[in-house]
């Protein structure tokens, strides 16, 4: 069965989309990614869906829910490299998104999860 | 959706596969009526969400894309079916206030605001969705046609999909090979299942083979025994016949003789049966022996006109014997040449009842082959009985009146024929006649040819000492009818014969008086002939003694060689009692004198003609 690869970089996880998802992978997703948080205890996960031309509400509730729940297991979430044609879409399509931060590329996403995770310790 | 409407391409979608496939075909025909990116994810993302309704609500349905007839604004026109339920709140969905069990809802809503045009029509029986994406000025009906024609071409090239597709075939074909190798499998377990049963029946076959074999060798074997068994005592019963038809014991009374001759020829011709069934064992058993010598032809009928001449009783039948002058010399055996001819030549005597049998000889295979016919005029042989006739135990069924003998004649005589390298048959037409013929190689191609009877002494014609220089000679025999004939036809040939009825008491009286020589009997209840041959060889004194072994036994080869080393020559009883003595006595003779020779007294043993 098909998968998405999640890599481990340290207390991050980083899932890079290449492929176009059918529902049922975005599903496997969202399984694989909460367990590898609980696994691994992940305190961010970054999704680099870059590649993905089409984000349409199904898809977009996916990742939301995905972003809620790893806000439950004390991971943050960023969505990275999304499409401009696929923002607007997204919100023509009326999806909205909560506990969900996003940033241009995974380079920048890193960065402010770091942040955003280190910050309060230092 | 108007009938005019340039129709692209229909896709089912039944599966989320399906989706993703219905999702990358809006976008490439979008890129291809150049809607450019914004519009392009728009129309893939509203076709991804209209399709996946279809899946989800009515489990199924198919996406058709379409350019809109140029003489509206021109767009790019998608419409998805299905035959599901319909949907039943739709003008709650479509103004954005339902959400559905799923926590999702906005596809619907969301979607019309995407589209430039958006056309919903469901009823319980289905639900089709319409929606158009107005295309930038400037496309042509060339770019669509450019569009449908790509389409066709790139239909199935989507790598991804076509990889699946492939791995999808490959599986199919790793089963459809899994099970192939499992049906193959079994069929060759039930192979090799078949395979050890045909193993086992060839081997239960071999084993029946083998009894078969052996139960013929048994036939065989009883066959000779108990002809030998027969033989005996037949050949007293001649001999006796015979000494009483020859007055050796009185006169006889008309009606004595006339008795007497009746049981000679009863007792001949049981004997002739026996002697069939001795020679057909033999030639089975592989121990019938070719004695090659050369002859003509011409003295053989001499022999088979005086042989027949005292049968011929029937004044309705002439035997003629062609005239056989001008035939080479033939080098095989002519015993059984002769043989062959006696059979067919009392066969055809025996079915002719008026007319005449010839017997015809004439060189054929280009002069390496005689061909002996015998030609009859009698009753005939009906063709399907002809193929079975030179078996064993043959006789024709159809043939009137009595059939004598054994039915082992002509399968005799095929036998004898086959043993020369010749050939048998027959041609004939019922109530017309017969015509028997046999084939042999004018010479013998055996394995032993050699002259045998060069090598036999010349029979001392008329030659016998007087009454006072008598030979003495033993004679060892348990049978005391065979003792009695054999002494009388040796009393006759001026020996003086002295009699033993076993082999122990011979080898005590050997030496009380001068003998000349020795007869002995094979088979003896208390010692055979060879053994008391091997200890006459053993004591000096009567190491040099000429012995002669008479007897009715089949000789084995290796009696032959045993006797043989031992100086020993042998003699058939049955040849004697048919009045066939001169080997016998030429030999007797001619060892009696070479003892003299060479023994302290030769002199006054010396024999010399009358």
């Amino acid at each position: 069965m098909e998968r998405i690869p999640i890599l481990k970089l340290g207390d991050l996880l980083l899932v890079t989309i290449q492929v176009d998802m059918h529902d049922r992978l975005a599903l496997t997703l969202q399984d694989d990614l909460t367990t590898a948080i609980v696994a691994h205890g992940a305190r961010g996960v970054l999704i680099d869906i870059s590649a993905l031309d089409v984000v349409d509400s199904f898809i977009g509730r996916v990742l939301g829910n995905i972003a809620s729940m790893s806000r439950l297991l004390s991971a943050e979430t960023m969505i990275v490299g999304m499409q401009p044609a696929v923002a607007i879409t997204l919100v023509e399509l009326g999806v909205t998104w909560r506990h969900v931060r996003t940033a241009l590329n995974v380079e920048q996403g890193m960065r402010r999860l770091r942040a955003s995770l280190d910050g309060p310790r230092a | 959706m108007t009938a005019d409407e340039r129709a692209l391409i229909t896709v089912r979608v039944d599966t989320d596969d399906d989706l993703v496939g219905a999702r990358a075909l809006a976008r490439r025909i979008a890129e291809h009526l150049r809607l450019g990116p914004q519009d392009t994810t728009r129309v893939a993302t509203v076709v991804s969400e209209l399709a996946r309704n279809a899946l989800r609500y009515a489990h199924g349905g198919a996406v058709t894309f379409g350019v809109t007839p140029p003489s509206l604004p021109r767009a790019l026109r998608v419409t998805v079916r299905d035959h599901g339920g319909g949907i039943p709140d739709l003008d709650r969905v479509l103004g954005g206030t339902y959400r559905s069990r799923t926590g999702m809802g906005v596809g619907l809503a969301g979607s019309r605001g995407l589209m430039d045009a958006f056309h919903v029509d469901t009823s319980p029986e289905g639900t089709t969705v319409c929606v158009e994406k107005h295309l930038p000025t400037g496309v042509t009906d060339a770019d669509v046609e450019r569009a449908a024609r790509d389409l066709l071409l790139a239909r199935g090239a989507d790598p991804v999909r076509e990889l699946q597709a492939q791995n999808h075939e490959l599986m199919d074909a790793l089963a459809a090979l899994a099970e192939r190798e499992e049906r193959l499998r079994g069929l060759n377990q039930e192979l090799e299942d078949t395979n050890r049963g045909v193993v086992a029946l060839y081997g239960e076959l071999e084993e029946k083979a083998e009894r078969l074999r052996e139960a013929n060798q048994l036939k065989t074997m009883f066959l000779s025994y108990m002809s030998h068994e027969f033989r005996t005592p037949l050949n007293s019963v001649l001999g006796l016949t015979r000494m009483l038809l020859a007055r050796l014991d009185g006169e006889l009374t008309p009606e004595q003789h006339k008795q007497v001759s009746l049981i000679a020829g009863a007792a001949g011709d049981l004997l002739g049966m026996v002697n069939d069934l001795l020679d057909v064992a033999k030639v089975e058993a592989g121990k019938s022996d070719v004695h090659v010598s050369t002859f003509r032809v011409d003295t053989l009928f001499a022999t088979l006109r005086a042989l027949f001449q005292p049968i011929l009783t029937n004044p309705d039948v002439r035997l003629v014997l062609d005239d056989a002058r001008d035939l080479p010399p033939l080098t095989t055996d002519e015993g059984k040449v002769s043989q062959v001819l006696r059979n067919f030549v009392s066969n055809a005597l025996k079915f002719t009842p008026r007319g005449e049998v010839r017997v015809h000889v004439a060189l054929v295979d280009g002069g390496r082959a005689v061909r002996f016919e015998v030609r009859d005029t009698g009753i005939g042989i009906p063709v399907e009985e002809q193929g079975r006739l030179f078996q064993d135990f043959t006789q024709v069924r159809s043939r009137p009146g009595r059939a004598g003998g054994t039915g082992l004649g002509l399968s005799l005589a095929r036998k004898l024929t086959e043993l020369l390298g010749g050939t048998v048959g027959l041609t004939s037409e019922p109530g017309r006649g017969s015509v028997f013929h046999a084939t042999f190689p004018v010479t013998y191609a055996g394995p032993e040819v050699q002259g045998v009877n060069g090598e036999v002494p010349a029979a001392p014609a008329g030659e016998g000492p007087s009454t006072s220089t008598r030979p003495l000679v033993l004679l060892v025999d348990d049978n005391e009818a065979d003792r009695y004939l054999l002494g009388a036809l040796l009393a006759r040939e001026h020996f003086d014969v002295r009699e033993e009825g076993g082999g122990e008491a011979a080898l005590r009286v050997v030496r009380d008086a001068p003998y000349r020589a020795v007869l002995l009997d094979l088979s003896m209840p208390d010692l055979s002939g060879l053994d008391v041959l091997a200890r006459l060889r053993a004591d000096p004194a009567t190491r040099a003694l000429p012995v002669l072994i008479v007897t009715s036994q089949v000789l084995t080869d290796d009696d032959l060689a045993r006797g043989g080393a031992l100086g020993a020559t042998f003699h058939a009883k049955d040849r004697l009692y048919q009045g066939d003595t001169d080997g016998l006595v030429s030999t007797l003779w001619a060892a009696v004198r070479r003892a003299a020779s060479h023994g302290e007294d030769a002199a006054g043993h010396d024999v010399s003609a009358e």
